[in-house]
């Protein structure tokens, strides 16, 4: 009961607020000064479905306790992201446009999808991460890679992933580069791989851990490797491919940039709120539930972090002969 | 206009659309990556060519079609109103679309009320007019951004405050 | 409580055309975050319920689906609103939604374990298979002439290939706009195609010398329990398509309900009359859209799989309180679902005594003359397709729609398969082609399997009976 009232309340306060949105719209609007950021509402745009809007949620709400003002997570989905950052790079530099972004900016240039790259942002911080875990059925018999290469390397051996170009596809492509073995990728759309891994379609996956949990604890299927460098703490025991001998290091970051010229106080100003939030304890249990993992980074080392990926996407996308330059 | 005649037009039409297409896709839309996939490109030709066998049996079927047979199907008349009424409308929510992008959701709606109400439909009361133009904005604001929490678009054109 | 909340949310959200279930799930998820997960999952299957049977109250009274899933309700429940039966159209379609919804769930309750062990058969090809399925209800929703109503799917299909390709990344004519890559959405199609020409010709109308005549003594009459009695039977049909389909990743609403509208017009003693205004062409996709949602919770909940962007929004909900659908779910938490199922049951007394009292205040919007109805229609339309991706783009593309919706108005192309084409496209390009990629290139893997060949048979079946009755009908004129 209680909980409804405060949902109740929630909704008086957000009507109270988005009046004063209405009257901001009609009346005269001081350019916004630096000093006083943030005295609107902060847009938060974001780019997909699913759990990353869910952790994009989380994140907006606990941001907007700590700037005082509210932040709104808007989602402009479509063309792998392009839709988004476009939009985003079009809004005046002033802080209260930012966008989630992820590794999606790389992807999405070096496809030929969008003419414009990470340059055309300042990052912000880097909020956490996600790691893309390689599954099999426990049937198979399987238990490392390198049982798994054996067995590929006498037979085409089928592997899901979650669209061509998407993050998935370059990670098992670059581990499979490694183990030097060939396979057929096969992609589907909406998470429906790890059914047809357990159907018996395909003999192997990479998707992310959230996915294959419940079936990991019903026995059904094996995470043989994780692409991190380092093991990931909602799986403890699955060893990484670099323990195995396959030197990856493939991680799906995630995190907030805002466009190009952004004032250095206002982004300042997010990146606090958003580290307070990151170290907040409640935020990182919900993470963690998710399949995220929370990793802070400040905005120098972010931007710093982003330019080193790029070149590796860009290499990778490469090879795989997915990179088309325009 | 008769229906056979309608015919004689549109299937000539829909084979050019479907040439079009055609064109489009094999200039446009790279062919699949391997001899073993169908490719993004297989489904485009495809149904290219299955518009194109349409079109070309409307066009036989009208050409060859007794005129007797179907002479009694007769279409209504285009009018010149329902032309200007027909690009009015459009013409007008392309607008709306352009203002609420800048000037936003306040100020484009009960504009385009007024413009639908004084211009599409003449006649109409100021009274009236005024009235649904507020009505309906506030109705509509109250529902998507209140209640829904929906954002509505504030529009790029701040300056126009000053 | 929270129940209550969530479907009276669900069912204004659903009933607004542009403002979907799937958003109005994603707006309330942030509000469960701080409750206990029984009140929030609650909630949230409250908002997916609700929505899903608000979808038909635009439907019916505007001719506007409010969802992609209520389309199918508009083809013989917009007929009715004009013919005064509104208030018949509405309760009947609210009896169907708690009916299809109850009987997904008691499946769902008795039989989970066994649907999702069928459900996971469904491969690429099978699913291909059951979409040509679909496909060849075009035949009869093709009004006049076989030739155009083929025309019109095969539009209502190209306009699905404009944007990203989802499997290869590949931008299709999209002529370097990154606008044009997010491509064609289903429900602002929908919006243009439905919405635009009715209210032109709502313009047109206004300027004649006789004002258009009004459908007098408009009441809230409901449907009698004959006329419901008399449909159990169909009913119980429908639904089972809707937990079947919805059973299935990667399917979902739209398409259960024009199957089921098809069903019902082909299995219908008077196929004839739909089109224009028969109860039973409400009925039965309302019956099967509700029925859906227990059907996705099937592989929602014991595989962990979302089969729509809907209950992709409830698994979030889900893993967020540390609940992880699958099998080991029933062992662990077995309360908490028991309590879900609750839920459900709940969701729908609230919907049936919502709407129910609510029909009455609806069928007054049909007293409001048309032109003026005409005007708020297109605010509404607008914001509706602007607020689905937040995107001005689609405010263009929905009149760009309407524009195409009207001109085949007049040049007598159906509409109706046009949207058939625009909801199946997408899944029959990609299971085909994801199908032949996992036969590397064979197209044998069509033929191997029993479910995929037995669709197929329908198919033939189905587009062989029309082109019989087609040919004997033409012969029938001739002499």
């Amino acid at each position: 009961m209680n909980r409804a009232f405060a949902f109740a309340f929630g909704r008086c306060r957000a009507l109270v607020a988005l009046a004063a949105f209405a009257t901001l719209g009609l009346a005269p609007v001081s350019a916004p000064r630096a000093a006083d950021f943030p005295n609107q509402p902060v847009e938060m745009t974001v780019l997909f479905g699913g759990s990353s809007a869910t952790i994009a949620q989380l994140l907006a709400d606990a941001m907007a306790k700590e700037l005082g003002v509210a932040v709104a997570a808007v989602s402009r989905t479509g063309a792998s992201g392009a839709v988004g950052y476009s939009y985003v790079k079009s809004t005046p530099p002033n802080g209260y446009n930012i966008v989630w972004n992820s590794n999606s900016i790389s992807t999405a240039h070096h496809n030929g999808n969008m003419d414009f790259n990470y340059a055309a942002f300042d990052g912000v911080a880097r909020v956490g991460m996600e790691v893309p875990a390689m599954a099999v059925r426990t049937d198979s018999g399987w238990k490392t890679l390198k049982e798994f290469a054996a067995a590929a390397k006498k037979q085409k051996l089928k592997v899901g992933i979650s669209g061509r170009g998407s993050f998935t596809h370059l990670s098992s492509a670059a581990l499979f580069n490694k183990m030097g073995v060939d396979v057929v990728y096969v992609p589907y759309g909406k998470g429906k791989a790890p059914v047809e891994l357990l159907a018996g379609r395909i003999d192997a996956a990479l998707q992310w851990p959230s996915q294959f949990q419940s079936h990991v604890q019903a026995g059904k299927l094996r995470v043989i490797a994780v692409t991190s460098a380092e093991r990931i703490p909602v799986m403890p025991d699955v060893p990484t491919a670099k323990e195995q001998g396959y030197d990856v290091d493939m991680v799906l970051w995630r995190g907030v940039a805002a466009p190009k010229g952004t004032p250095k106080q206002a982004i300042a100003k997010l990146e606090q709120a958003i580290k307070n939030v990151v170290d907040s304890q409640e935020f990182r249990g919900h993470c963690k539930r998710l399949g995220f993992e929370p990793a802070f980074l400040p905005a120098a080392e972010f931007d710093r972090f982003i330019a080193k990926d790029d070149v590796a996407i860009a290499k990778l996308m490469a090879s795989l002969g997915l990179k088309k330059s325009k | 206009m008769q229906f056979d005649r309608l015919d004689r037009w549109l299937g000539p039409c829909l084979m050019l659309l479907a040439v079009t297409w055609l064109w489009l896709a094999y200039t446009y839309i790279p062919g699949a990556r391997s001899e073993t996939e169908a490719g993004p490109r297989a489904f485009p030709v495809l149904l290219g060519f299955v518009l194109l066998g349409l079109g070309a049996i409307v066009t036989v079927s009208a050409f060859l079609a007794p005129r007797e047979a179907r002479a009694e199907k007769k279409l209504p008349a285009v009018m010149r109103r329902e032309v200007f009424i027909v690009a009015g409308t459009f013409g007008l929510l392309m607008l709306y679309g352009f203002l609420l992008e800048r000037a936003g959701f306040v100020i484009s709606t009960p504009l385009m009320i007024v413009l639908t109400m004084r211009v599409l439909l003449r006649g109409m009361s100021w009274i009236l007019t005024a009235a649904l133009a507020a009505g309906t904005t506030l109705c509509c604001w109250l529902l998507f951004a209140v209640l829904l929490e929906a954002p509505l678009p504030r529009g790029s054109w701040r300056w126009l405050f000053f | 409580m929270a129940t209550t909340l969530g479907t009276v949310v669900g069912l204004v959200i659903g009933s607004i055309p542009g403002l979907t279930f799937s958003m109005a799930l994603a707006l309330m998820l942030p509000f469960t975050f701080g409750m206990q997960p029984v009140p929030a999952i609650a909630m949230l299957l409250g908002v997916f319920v609700g929505g899903m049977t608000g979808g038909s109250v635009s439907a019916i009274l505007l001719g506007i689906p409010g969802t992609p899933s209520a389309a199918a309700t508009v083809f013989d429940g917009y007929p009715m609103a004009l013919q005064g039966k509104a208030g018949q159209a509405l309760g009947a379609a609210v009896m169907a939604s708690a009916f299809g919804g109850l009987f997904s769930l008691l499946v769902m309750i008795l039989l989970l374990e066994h649907v999702a062990a069928v459900a996971i058969k469904f491969g690429p090809a099978e699913i291909f298979a059951l979409v040509l399925f679909g496909l060849s209800t075009i035949c009869g929703l093709a009004q006049e002439s076989m030739v155009r109503g083929l025309v019109a799917g095969v539009i209502g299909l190209m306009l699905m290939i404009v944007g990203l390709d989802e499997l290869d990344g590949v931008a299709r004519l999209t002529f370097g706009t990154v606008q044009l890559q997010q491509g064609v959405n289903l429900l602002v199609a929908m919006i243009g195609l439905f919405a635009v020409p009715q209210v032109i010709s709502a313009f047109i109308d206004h300027g004649r010398a006789a004002p258009a005549k009004m459908p007098e003594n408009v009441r809230a009459q409901f449907p009698s329990m004959k006329d419901l009695r008399d449909r159990l039977w169909l009913m119980v049909r429908c639904a089972g398509i809707g937990t079947g389909i919805g059973a299935i990743p990667g399917t979902g609403g739209p398409i259960a309900a024009f199957l089921a509208y098809d069903h019902a017009r082909r299995f219908s003693g008077s196929p004839q009359n739909f089109g224009k205004g028969e109860l039973s062409g409400v009925v039965a996709p309302e019956t099967a859209n509700n029925a859906v949602t227990g059907g996705t919770m099937i592989p929602l909940l014991s595989l962990g799989i979302p089969g729509d962007p809907a209950t992709a929004v409830i698994l979030g909900g889900l893993l967020i309180h540390g609940l992880h659908p699958g099998p080991m779910l029933f062992r662990t938490h077995l309360g908490t679902i028991y309590a879900l199922y609750i839920a459900i049951v709940l969701a729908y007394v609230v919907i049936l005594i919502v709407q129910l009292w609510g029909i009455r205040l609806f069928v007054r919007v049909l007293q409001v003359p048309p032109h003026l109805l005409a005007v708020c229609i297109i605010v509404l339309c607008v914001l509706g397709s602007y607020a689905i991706r937040n995107s001005v783009f689609d405010v263009y593309l929905m009149g760009i729609m309407g524009l195409i919706g009207y001109l085949f108005q007049r040049i007598r192309i159906p509409i109706a398969p046009v949207v058939l084409g625009l909801v199946l496209g997408e899944t029959l390009e990609q299971q085909y082609r994801t199908a032949l990629i996992l036969s590397e290139g064979s197209h044998s893997i069509f033929f191997e399997s029993g479910v995929a060949l037995v669709f197929f048979a329908l198919t033939a079946l189905t587009v062989g009976l029309q082109v019989w009755s087609a040919s004997r009908r033409r012969a029938a004129v001739q002499a």
